[in-house]
């Protein structure tokens, strides 16, 4: 069941009038069974009959929660450091042979997301800066809680234990916020994203017909598609938990207003981002290897830089990590890991001739038009990458960037070529209004709440711009028969 | 939750419904059978006392001014293309929301082809369906209509299928259907130009009987239960078409069974001398469907066997039926035109453009 569908949205509405009934004490089990219940109406599930992919986030959910006992009530860091291992080894044995092996089981849905959650619960136990839980059915829910199983985000317990588990009364304001969060998500999802695909696919399914900036144009689409799509579905999803009360943490702060690859990657799936560099880049560094590197190369390299190359190392680590966890084939370890580690490091080694050169050039760095320029070369840094995300293989990546880097041809923006790659003139001014919609909602974001503004505006005003929402969504969404809205990108590394 | 929060989440959730519903009847797809819906709904109440159902022979067959102007009668076809005879009694059922009709004339073409041909193809559902008032009455068409139970929420939501069509919204006429009432200047008739002649086909001596369809003998058997339940009366028409014969002995069935329930049938083809049609020149469509020359005999003939075997009143002059005075004046106008069109054709030997290809 979609998160975007009819059905969902009949199943939130009931869902969310039963919770606000029961006593709060049952909320917490209630969401547990909710949660299960949506989790067998996936399409994982429903279309094979496969109820027992079930027992894996089950069994995951035992072995972390018999280790963190374990590391709890242990004397000695032996049996500790044997506990995390072991429900380590478990939990990501368990994710990479349903995953990455291939074994042709039915891989669970947000698999990878209640991993990653499971593990940073585990590690925060471990290092004794997260409580333990003595309960099995709320970790469960901690787990497995229905919202963060479609696209993430990556959760942290100690910000989800009072609100999961303490229960909630009704509160007619969070529910109002959380329900216009909802159609904000719909309305990139639906209205955006459906239309930057239709040109992406075009372009990216026939690159060889195109060259210069009609590659750049399909590029650009599938950039704004996947961050409308991946940035709607969190939207969606963190609405439909504030309305249980609940709130989940971001996982994008306007992405493309970043000044530099890494502001970028602190603004774009943030809970990814945070968790790898807590649980996986600092520990990386604290290794006996990583500990021991810049003394070795500091002979031959100097302190300063041999102190650096350890980070770049590390760091390697980390991107191919996070490229391999989108997927596992060379097209994401480049396009969504190597190729921006390459960005950073040669960011950072090259930082200090830029600075001498706008010096020399007196380019005043803080100004406006500067920040623009670095905004666009954020935008086309982040695209060239998603230009091997979006190719099943990389010689194609290379050829596509080939034929755009090949061609000069600046007319398609006039002589109607534009209109022929998947969306005409009304559709595409359609889906240009709309960008420009989301980026001063955007922009007005950067200034605080959009909510809340809209709060303090007069009722009649209010309804007017929510029923124009609502209806633009309605009409000019792509959705209904005879028209088959794409998953969510990011479902896909869920599982 | 306040009890000022909650009576404006309840207002605001009904404007929301309101809105909705008036933009979906503003864009639900333009055309001829919408036309035809929203004129039958902004007749003025009890009015009417003869409706018209079943498919596409019956609104360029039947002309409902010709009716009135000539024999008094005010009739109306609430027709689609390819109707399934499970819509009838539905459509019977919304005609009585607003009008009380003494007579409910049914064409039968549909009843001897399997209904399974034609769910597959949502437009000939969604023909009836998208085209009546939301209601309970449109709820339980769509569960008698759309099997697949799974689906039926883009049925009851139209929407889903017609926000599409938002280019829509900024059309006069369009806007015009926003409350799904929108007269009909000739009330229902579509008057069709051209010609496409055939030859006139001969299974008068078909005298065997064929059930039909087992699906479609238990819809017959539940219309007439729900005609007799309703207290009006019936007649089942057959319109003239190059009938085969296999038809026929599915024809020779129904009428058994319908005259057994103690209602008449009437097939045109039977009668193909008294209404005077000549396959060579009344049909536009090479023997499935009248053009204007066709539609002035078989409207000629069902209005005279109307007036001599029902008690119908006679509406003209009458309070109320001024925009059927209208209707006649624009159907005379119209329909000379048209049929002069269609003698121009044959004394061209312009044949329709199908026959061609």
């Amino acid at each position: 069941m979609s998160i975007t569908s009819f059905y969902f949205l009949c199943f939130f509405t009931v869902v969310l009038g039963l919770y606000y009934i029961l006593p709060k004490k049952l909320q917490w089990g209630f969401l547990l069974f909710v949660s299960f219940l949506w989790f067998m109406t996936t399409a994982e599930v429903a279309e094979s009959g496969g109820w027992y992919v079930v027992l894996y986030p089950m069994a995951a959910v035992a072995a972390v929660y018999v280790a963190a006992l374990l590391i709890d009530r242990a004397k000695e860091q032996r049996v500790k450091r044997a506990a995390l291992i072991c429900a380590v080894l478990f939990c990501v044995g368990l994710l990479c042979s349903l995953k990455f092996l291939g074994l042709g089981l039915l891989v669970p849905a947000g698999i990878s997301f209640y991993t990653l959650t499971l593990l940073g619960y585990l590690f925060d136990v471990y290092y004794e800066i997260g409580a333990v839980q003595n309960s099995y059915g709320k970790l469960l829910l901690f787990g497995c809680y229905f919202p963060t199983m479609v696209s993430g985000p990556i959760v942290r317990y100690k910000e989800m234990e009072g609100q999961l588990f303490g229960g909630h009364r009704f509160d007619y304001r969070r529910v109002t916020f959380g329900l216009q969060r909802m159609l904000w998500g719909f309305f990139k999802k639906l209205v955006i994203a459906e239309r930057m695909a239709l040109v992406a696919d075009q372009v990216f399914d026939h690159y060889t017909e195109y060259a210069g900036f009609e590659i750049w144009v399909g590029a650009a689409a599938f950039t704004l598609q996947l961050y409308t799509d991946f940035g709607g579905c969190m939207d969606i999803v963190l609405g439909i938990s504030e309305c249980f009360g609940i709130t989940l943490p971001e996982n994008f702060n306007a992405p493309f207003l970043a000044r530099s690859i890494s502001e970028y990657w602190r603004r774009w799936h943030i809970s990814l981002g945070s968790w790898l560099r807590e649980y996986l880049f600092y520990p990386l560094l604290r290794t006996r290897f990583f500990m021991a590197l810049p003394g070795r190369l500091k002979p031959r390299f100097g302190k300063k830089r041999a102190k650096q190359i350890t980070t770049f190392a590390a760091m390697f680590l980390l991107w191919f990590t996070i490229g391999y966890w989108h997927g596992g084939t060379w097209n994401y370890i480049i396009g969504s890991g190597l190729l921006h580690w390459f960005y950073i490091v040669s960011g950072e080694l090259l930082e200090p001739w830029f600075a001498k050169w706008c010096a020399a050039w007196h380019i005043d760095r803080r100004k406006g038009w500067f920040t623009g320029l670095q905004r666009l070369r954020t935008f086309f840094l982040v695209t060239v990458g998603l230009i091997f995300f979006r190719n099943p293989r990389v010689p194609d990546a290379l050829r596509m960037i080939g034929r755009a880097f090949g061609a000069f041809n600046p007319q398609i923006f006039v002589n109607g070529t534009l209109f022929s790659l998947g969306l005409d003139w009304i559709e595409c001014s359609v889906a240009l209004v709309s960008l420009l919609l989301f980026v001063s909602v955007t922009l007005l974001g950067q200034k605080g709440s959009v909510r809340e503004m809209l709060e303090r505006k007069p009722l009649a005003v209010r309804w007017i711009l929510l029923y124009a929402l609502l209806f633009y969504v309605i009409l000019l969404g792509q959705y209904g028969p005879g028209y088959s809205a794409s998953e969510f990108i990011y479902q896909n590394f869920r599982a | 939750m306040t009890k000022k929060q909650a009576v404006r989440a309840i207002l605001f959730l009904a404007l929301f419904i309101f809105i909705l519903r008036t933009v979906t009847y503003i864009i639900r797809t333009n055309g001829d059978v919408k036309d035809r819906f929203v004129g039958f709904y902004a007749e003025k109440e009890n009015t009417i006392d003869v409706i018209l159902v079943g498919s596409s022979p019956v609104y360029p067959a039947y002309s409902a001014p010709k009716l009135y102007g000539e024999f008094g009668i005010a009739a109306y076809p609430l027709s689609t293309n390819n109707q399934r005879p499970r819509a009838i009694r539905y459509l019977l059922e919304e005609a009585q929301k607003t009008q009380t009709p003494s007579l409910f004339v049914i064409e039968l073409k549909m009843f001897t082809m399997p209904d399974e041909e034609w769910e597959d193809t949502m437009a000939f559902t969604r023909g009836v369906t998208d085209n009546l008032k939301y209601s309970l009455n449109r709820v339980r068409a769509i569960n008698a209509l759309v099997s697949d139970k799974k689906e039926r929420y883009t049925y009851y939501f139209d929407i889903f299928k017609y926000h599409s069509n938002w280019k829509t919204l900024v059309l006069p006429s369009q806007i015009a259907c926003w409350r799904y009432e929108k007269s009909h200047p000739l009330k229902g008739l579509k008057i069709q130009l051209g010609v496409g002649p055939t030859q006139a086909p001969d299974v008068s001596g078909v005298t065997e009987a064929e059930p039909l369809v087992p699906e479609q003998t238990e819809v017959l058997y539940d219309l007439l239960s729900y005609i007799r339940e309703s207290g009006q009366d019936a007649l089942f028409l057959v319109s003239p078409y190059t009938m085969e014969p296999e038809e026929k002995m599915r024809y020779n069935y129904m009428r058994a069974v319908i005259e057994e329930a103690g209602y008449a049938m009437l097939d045109l083809n039977e009668h193909a001398a008294e209404t005077g049609i000549d396959f060579a020149t009344d049909f536009y469509d090479y023997g499935d469907h009248v053009n204007a020359l066709g539609e002035a005999k078989c409207s000629a003939f069902l209005g005279e066997y109307l007036h001599s075997h029902y008690t119908l009143p006679d509406r003209r002059g009458q309070d109320g039926y001024e925009s059927w005075d209208a209707a006649y004046q624009l159907y005379l106008g119209q329909q000379a035109g048209a049929e002069a069109s269609c003698l121009a054709d044959i004394a061209d030997g312009k044949w329709a453009p199908e026959v061609i290809e």
